[in-house]
């Protein structure tokens, strides 16, 4: 009985190999690339590919190589996706060694002495693999067995052809099964890492201290993959996506590395290696235990990163998806390899902007309050994104560079900030240095009556120029109530109490609040 | 003396079982697999089953079997065979590299073949080697030497590969079978390596408060060995581990589920809480079941390569009825000088009345919508655990960009030494172009030592545990609301 199953097993399974054909996809047709912050891209690949009727595989040649293969989805294809592969081993001396056991090869010998060149027949016996590492190989040959690359000769390893199942490339193959045969349009989506984008913000400020300024806005989009993408449909996502962390692939997962591991000699040429107490290959330092060793190629490569920015009028358009913001480009782009470029996506030409020195009484009192020192404002640039206002736009994560024109017509860079996402009417507010210029001496005083104190802080302006300066008392964070008889006005509709007054240029402003210890 | 005396004996001893060993009539002739089943359980174990034909010399023998897991637990293994008793198991990983080669051939007598660097000229010697510490030594007629100590190229040339040495990980069995001939036997053992997890591919419309979700089980052989015309089978649930790694990292500090378990949520929530899942459920679904876990059969045969990973379609479901929710969580009462996003989840059940009806594997759910143009975007994913049939889920897909929350605690108040008040407001806003409401969290972990009474709400808030309070807050398009509440923390001390 058990015979007969393992018959009608053998023949279902011969059945199903003669079955399914295997089709190769090369070219791809049209690409759409997605791309999100923190280094993940979405690639849509429109590809013609000839399916025949019923089962086969199609292998998907030229994806990204930090693609992160269990995404893949088949979209816009009219039959049954059944299963799809993902074939690791890349081939490399390792990989071919490991595929070759058992397999006769030769061996070709140079000699250093009288240059004679000799083959010699052998049957790879093992090239044992720990992970992804294949650790020595030993052949027979007709004189006996051998450790390869233990002589010191001038050896190399001639193959007869090259095992199937390795690949210069990662690739993806999917079974499918299709009801009609012909030429089918099917697209093919998946995630990958290697491609991200932040904006970049450069505001262009004059000399003033409330006003107008320019503001342009690029999408940063940096490809360190090894793929190129042309007459790509490029958009890019703003906003924070939940991602799981796991196991994701990347490269360098399918090197399989080798060395010798030969016995040790008496003159040891230092190899690269660590070897354990028995001789044996310990993988390298600090990456043994199945842990990969970093991909060298991809830090290498930055020398040869090329920057493209594509100064155009035209400038990428943003709608929503979903709960994020989409910015689509107005054309069609190519994304080469090992590149970054830059799409503008805003310029406006007069945000409205207010310069604000800022300090907070927190950081008086968390601080050592016996230090009689005075302290650095905050500069901050203020920008109007109310939805009234001039820039009214949602405003995504990335650097804001704040700039200045000086005399002859140079510019000078004043500082920059991060900025978090910033969606319309939220206040857009750049730190771009600490002011020495405008300092503030904070400070505690003790009256009479137990229990009450005074806040005060004599604000010292610099600057040939009238300034804003803005005290915040965050009460929750010290240990003091306020009880008023406040020196300015407060500022209205803060809930954290918040003073904000002018100082005239170059004098002294004193600030002051009575305040009690709390409960 | 004695002693020195005493282990020389017993290491003639030994040499001798070697040596009876090896001449023992090694029986390999081994078929491969004639019925291979791979069970795979989530934690990256496996339970292998594999049928061979073995033939039987009648007597004591060694069988070995080539071509088990490289990631094998030898200590799992179960031969069983009609008319055979096995005497003991081996399992022999000592990879066959050249410097295991040297070592084993300790004693032995190896050809040393040097190549005259100026000449060229080749000379072969004999050579019986000593010692293999740090460094060979040979002995060569009557000279010691240290092997390649002069640099000059020297081949070493093995008479035959040691028998115990194998190129692939190989259990062999000392056997005694009570009648020759060719019989099936049954072999099963535990593996690591070997793993899988469900990827979900869901399409959710918005509009239509719908979501597609095809579920794909991704089988990944991290191990060295590849399995040919498997019968597989995956199976979903919580499987005992000895191990302090029971859960894995699915379970990371996150949290999950304050919704309906809250008081032992705290304490437990790195462990037995079930990601994703909002509600117990209660419909058996309709996959195979053994013990408490799902069995996922999948169909006709499969090749597992080493090293490949695999995915297979196991569920596919259309028209699930699938909710947008905004949420903010907030602990303790505090301020944030930065507005926070508010989550954006997606709520379904996997119930028959929700379109489903089937049990959720544990792994990765990833969200895709289409854009203005009809194209599908991706727009973000989150692990869920085994979940059964008819539970309702949430999972996280994002951060709405347009939706803050902004927690400002206006004033704490001691009101007595182990009373205090504090006021919070939740300034929410909206800067999209559709109304939404957000639902504000704040937790009252009463479920350590204080108590915590809410004095007054701008909102009519409710509480559906005792550890947190939850208020949905309205908030038309372009516009904000505020949210104020007054807290009363009563602690014993």
């Amino acid at each position: 009985m058990r015979a007969l199953l393992a018959a009608i097993i053998v023949l279902f399974s011969a059945l199903n190999v003669s079955a399914q054909e295997k089709v190769d996809s090369t070219k791809v047709e049209k690409t759409y690339l997605t791309i999100y912050p923190n280094d993940l891209a979405m690639i849509t690949e429109v590809r013609r590919i000839n399916v025949p009727a019923g089962l086969s595989t199609i292998r998907f040649l030229g994806v990204s190589d930090q693609i992160i293969a269990q995404t893949a989805i088949l979209q816009s294809f009219e039959g049954i996706s059944l299963e799809s592969n993902f074939d690791g081993d890349l081939i490399s001396k390792g990989s071919l060694l490991n595929k070759a056991v058992g397999e006769t090869i030769s061996i070709r010998r140079i000699n250093a002495g009288d240059g004679d060149v000799t083959n010699v027949a052998a049957k790879l016996v093992s090239a044992s693999r720990l992970n992804n590492h294949v650790q020595g190989a030993v052949f027979e040959t007709s004189d006996g067995v051998e450790g390869l690359e233990c002589s010191g000769l001038f050896e190399s390893l001639v193959f007869n052809a090259m095992p199937e199942a390795l690949n210069p490339m990662p690739v993806l193959s999917m079974d499918v099964r299709a009801d009609i045969a012909g030429e089918k349009e099917i697209s093919l989506s998946y995630l990958s890492r290697g491609i991200g984008w932040a904006a970049d913000y450069r505001l262009d400020v004059g000399p003033e201290q409330m006003g107008e300024a320019g503001l342009l806005g690029w999408l940063t989009l940096t490809n360190s993959t090894s793929k190129s993408f042309k007459d790509t449909g490029l958009s890019v996502v703003a906003g924070e996506l939940n991602r799981v962390s796991q196991n994701e692939f990347a490269l360098q997962n399918f090197n399989v590395s080798f060395s010798p591991t030969c016995w040790k000699t008496g003159y040891d040429f230092s190899v690269s290696q660590n070897r354990n107490e028995d001789g044996r290959f310990d993988g390298f330092a600090g990456y043994s235990n199945g842990l990969m060793a970093p991909a060298p190629a991809m830090m290498m490569r930055t020398e040869s990163d090329e920057i493209v920015v594509t100064a155009s009028k035209r400038k990428a358009k943003q709608e929503d998806l979903g709960d994020y913001k989409l910015y689509r480009a107005p054309q069609d782009v190519m994304v080469a390899a090992h590149q970054t470029k830059q799409i503008a996506f805003l310029s406006v030409p007069n945000v409205e902007f207010e310069k604000v020195f800022k300090y907070d009484f927190s950081e008086y009192v968390n601080r050592n309050s016996t230090l009689r020192q005075p302290f650095r404002t905050r500069v901050e640039y203020e920008l109007d994104n109310s939805k009234d206002g001039n820039l009214g736009q949602p405003l995504p994560r990335g650097i804001m560079r704040v700039m200045t024109d000086i005399a002859d017509g140079r510019t000078a860079f004043l500082g920059e900030d991060t900025l978090r996402d910033l969606a319309i009417d939220l206040p857009v507010e750049v730190k771009i240095a600490e002011s020495a210029a405008v300092s503030i001496f904070p400070r505690i005083e003790t009256e009479e009556l137990k229990g009450k104190r005074r806040f005060k802080a004599d604000v010292y302006n610099a600057t040939p120029q009238e300034i804003t300066v803005e005290i915040t008392i965050q009460s929750e964070t010290i240990r003091y109530d306020m009880i008023g008889n406040e020196s300015h006005d407060r500022k209205p509709g803060e809930i954290i109490p918040t003073y904000k007054f002018k100082v005239p240029a170059e004098s002294k402003e004193t600030f002051s609040i009575d305040v009690k210890d709390k409960r | 003396m004695k002693r020195y005396l005493l282990s020389i004996s017993i290491l003639a001893l030994l040499g001798c079982t070697a040596a009876g060993q090896s001449s023992d009539p090694l029986a390999t002739d081994v078929d491969q697999s004639e019925n291979l089943a791979l069970t795979i359980y989530g934690d990256g174990r496996a339970l292998i089953e594999d049928n061979r034909r073995l033939s039987f010399k009648g007597g004591e023998q060694v069988i070995e079997l080539p071509g088990v897991s490289s990631a094998i637990l030898p200590q799992s293994v179960t031969v069983i065979a009609s008319g055979m008793e096995i005497i003991e198991q081996n399992f022999d990983f000592d990879l066959l590299t050249p410097a295991k080669l040297m070592e084993k051939a300790v004693g032995q007598t190896v050809d040393i073949v040097k190549t005259n660097p100026a000449t060229g000229k080749e000379t072969v010697e004999r050579a019986k080697v000593l010692s293999v510490n740090n460094g060979v030594v040979i002995q060569v007629g009557d000279r010691i030497e240290v092997l390649r100590d002069d640099n000059i190229p020297t081949r070493v040339v093995f008479p035959k590969v040691p028998e115990n040495l194998r190129a692939s990980p190989t259990l062999s069995l000392r056997v005694n079978s009570r009648l020759p001939g060719n019989r099936d036997a049954n072999m099963t053992y535990l593996s690591s390596g070997l793993s899988w997890d469900a990827d979900y591919v869901a399409v959710f419309n918005e509009g239509d408060k719908r979501m597609g979700l095809q579920g794909w089980a991704t089988i990944d052989n991290k191990t060295s060995t590849s399995f040919h015309d498997a019968k597989l089978s995956v199976v979903a649930g919580y499987i005992g581990k000895d191990s302090q790694q029971y859960y894995g990292s699915q379970y990371n500090t996150q949290y999950y589920q304050f919704w309906n378990e809250s008081r032992n949520y705290l304490r437990n929530r790195n462990r037995s809480v079930n990601k994703g899942q909002r509600g117990g459920g209660i419909e058996a679904g309709t996959a195979e079941r053994i013990g408490d876990n799902y069995l996922y059969p999948l169909p006709g045969l499969t090749t597992l390569a080493s090293k490949q990973k695999k995915q297979i379609s196991f569920i596919d479901a259309d028209g699930v009825k699938a909710e947008k929710v905004y949420e903010l969580y907030n602990w303790g009462f505090n301020s944030q000088n930065n507005p926070l996003n508010v989550d954006s989840r997606i709520a379904f059940s996997n119930s028959k009345a929700g379109g489903m009806g089937e049990a959720l594997p544990a792994g990765t759910v990833r969200v895709y919508m289409e854009d203005k143009r009809g194209k599908a975007q991706f727009i973000g994913e989150d692990a869920i655990g085994h979940i059964a049939g008819g539970s309702d889920i949430s999972i996280k897909i994002g951060e709405a960009f347009d939706i803050t929350v902004k927690p400002t605690l206006r004033k704490s108040e001691n009101i007595s030494k182990r009373v205090r008040d504090f006021d919070m407001t939740y300034e929410v806003r909206n800067a999209s172009k559709k109304a939404a409401t957000v639902h504000v969290f704040q937790s009252l972990p009463r479920a350590y030592w204080c108590d915590y009474k809410v004095l007054a709400e701008s909102l009519d808030g409710t509480e559906k545990n005792d550890s947190t309070r939850t208020w949905g807050v309205n908030v038309p398009s372009e516009d904000e609301t505020t949210l104020d509440f007054k807290v009363r923390e009563t602690c014993p001390w």
